[in-house]
């Protein structure tokens, strides 16, 4: 590869990488994970790179969701995080309270199956479009809809119960 | 009263925040992307040049770097009456034992890019059906953006229309003159042998994407995409689709995600999945180890597919894949209009009955030699 497309490269990593590891993180809800598969993903778009540089990040992205999805199919390399140790009762103060919801639902979070899972991330985290999350996930946008709202119904069945602080989630 | 909409954003804030600090992943992105690219250097040279040991070791050159267990010889009875087939000349059509012609010779290049010996542009010399004679493409600046690492040039069967992805997800549809007859823009999937394919007919264009498959109609100009992750995501280190006979259906590999994975491990085929051209649905699955070998590999009656196996070219049943013959020489195939079966590479063609039974053997002229691709077709 030509050295101007190899500082490119090293350019792009140093600039996105940490935002790639991020997302990585929130899909896979391990670190080692997080950083094999931001890895692998940016090792694929190296192999490819005079060919997809000038839209690196979401080639990147749509290999680091799909991958994910991908790897958690393969039954040898399911990598889920089974929901443990959920706390089954709030703090008595307002932050503890809140503390504690977001751990539930973290921990309810990394249960859901990887595409569901994926398209949360898309929508909260990097507060995507449902158009933008169905293109990256390349599915239609009424998948996307109906993932979310699954994913949700989900989440609700799986921590409601146990979420003092959350009223109107139900 | 914080709702579950709020907290879940906080919760995947949280998650992301924990993510751990970057540390060299360029570098290893690096050796990890230079292994890939060797891997599809090599996976591309298995498939074109030798997947097995044939007989004729004085030509056959070695993939750069092996990827695969060293196979077994397959039953391939070496015959002391090997017959030479004549020189290939430009201007009358390079027919082949059987009913088989060749419609296009790809040439590969290389260039020097920054001191090493890497693949150039490919020069492409096809069949002129209608003249009866051969023509360089004029492809090359055209092209110019392919990768030589995996990209191959689709021709349509009449000859008359060529397609190949010209740029990232851009897929150029190009007559023999070079003229751009149509850019169709899909998500283009990424991986060895994932190349567009032209329905028996030639009046659709298959095209593998990420999120599935995408078909263009040449009547309409008009490109359907078709969703099904499964169908990338599932699909084998070498994901090549092939039509079937009827021009109706489009088969596609599935890997065995039950075996052990790896970057040096090749991908355990565990099925071939049928989808409709029509509307994308899922028709049924065959199981089988191997990957069809391309349109041709498809018996004309429909009952019977060519697929590539680590160890050669196999005939399976094509509802049930169970095996029906003896295992072939590679790394290419057709079925002949007399259900004979045609292996060729660049430096041997080889006549086999039904069963797999050897039955004629001969030697490709040595202009062949050198890592040229030929595309055959029944004529």
């Amino acid at each position: 590869m030509r050295q101007s497309l190899e500082d490119e490269f090293t350019a792009f990593v140093t600039e996105r990488g940490q935002a790639l590891l991020r997302i990585a993180h929130a899909l896979t809800g391990d670190r080692e994970s997080a950083q094999d598969l931001v890895q692998g993903a940016l090792a694929k778009a190296y192999a490819r790179w005079p060919r997809i540089h000038t839209d690196a990040e979401a080639y990147v992205r749509k290999i680091i969701y799909n991958d994910r999805a991908s790897a958690w199919r393969r039954p040898a390399r399911r990598n889920e995080v089974f929901v443990a140790d959920v706390p089954d009762r709030a703090a008595e103060h307002r932050h503890d309270q809140d503390v504690t919801d977001r751990l539930t639902v973290r921990d309810a979070l990394l249960s859901l199956p990887a595409r569901q899972r994926a398209v949360l991330v898309m929508r909260y985290l990097e507060d995507r479009s449902v158009e933008e999350t169905a293109e990256a996930l390349g599915c239609r946008p009424g998948t996307v809809a109906s993932q979310a709202s699954r994913a949700l119904a989900k989440l609700r069945d799986m921590v409601g119960d146990r979420m003092t602080s959350m009223g109107g989630a139900r | 009263m914080r709702d579950l909409e709020e907290t879940l954003r906080d919760a995947v804030q949280d998650l992301a925040d924990d993510a751990p600090h970057a540390y060299d992943l360029a570098g290893a992105a690096r050796v990890q992307g230079r292994r890939i690219r060797r891997r599809r250097h090599a996976a591309a040279a298995l498939a074109v040049l030798a997947v097995v040991a044939v007989p004729f070791v004085w030509s056959r050159p070695e993939p750069r770097t092996p990827v695969v267990q060293p196979a077994p010889t397959p039953s391939v009875t070496v015959k002391a009456s090997i017959r030479p087939l004549p020189d290939f000349l430009v201007r009358t059509p390079y027919r082949l034992p059987g009913d088989a012609v060749v419609t296009m010779v790809t040439i590969p290049s290389t260039v020097i890019e920054d001191g090493a010996q890497v693949s150039g542009p490919n020069t492409y010399v096809a069949l002129d059906r209608d003249a009866g004679r051969y023509r360089q493409l004029p492809f090359d600046e055209s092209l110019a953006a392919m990768s030589p690492d995996s990209d191959r040039l689709a021709m349509s069967p009449d000859g008359k229309r060529f397609a190949a992805e010209v740029a990232r997800n851009e897929i150029g549809v190009l007559d023999a003159t070079g003229r751009r007859l149509d850019t169709l823009n899909v998500d283009t999937h990424d991986r060895v042998g994932a190349d567009p394919v032209w329905s028996p007919d030639g009046s659709r264009l298959l095209m593998p994407t990420d999120g599935g498959f995408a078909v263009y109609e040449t009547s309409t100009g008009e490109v359907r995409q078709f969703a099904d992750l499964d169908i990338s995501s599932l699909c084998s280190d070498f994901c090549s689709f092939s039509w079937l006979p009827n021009g109706h259906e489009i088969a596609a590999p599935r890997e065995d995600v039950s075996e052990p994975q790896g970057e040096s491990i090749p991908d355990r085929i565990e099925s071939v999945i049928v989808y409709s051209a029509d509307t994308g649905k899922r028709v049924r699955s065959i199981p089988m180890t191997g990957v069809p070998v391309g349109n041709q590999a498809w018996s004309p009656d429909g009952s019977s597919v060519l697929i590539r196996e680590e160890q050669g070219i196999r005939v399976v049943d094509a509802i049930t894949g169970i095996p029906r013959g003896k295992r072939m020489a590679g790394p290419d195939a057709i079925y002949l209009s007399d259900g004979r079966i045609l292996g060729y590479g660049s430096s041997f063609a080889q006549v086999y009955a039904p069963d797999g039974t050897l039955l004629e053997e001969y030697r490709m002229p040595r202009q062949f030699t050198g890592g040229m691709t030929l595309t055959v077709a029944r004529s």
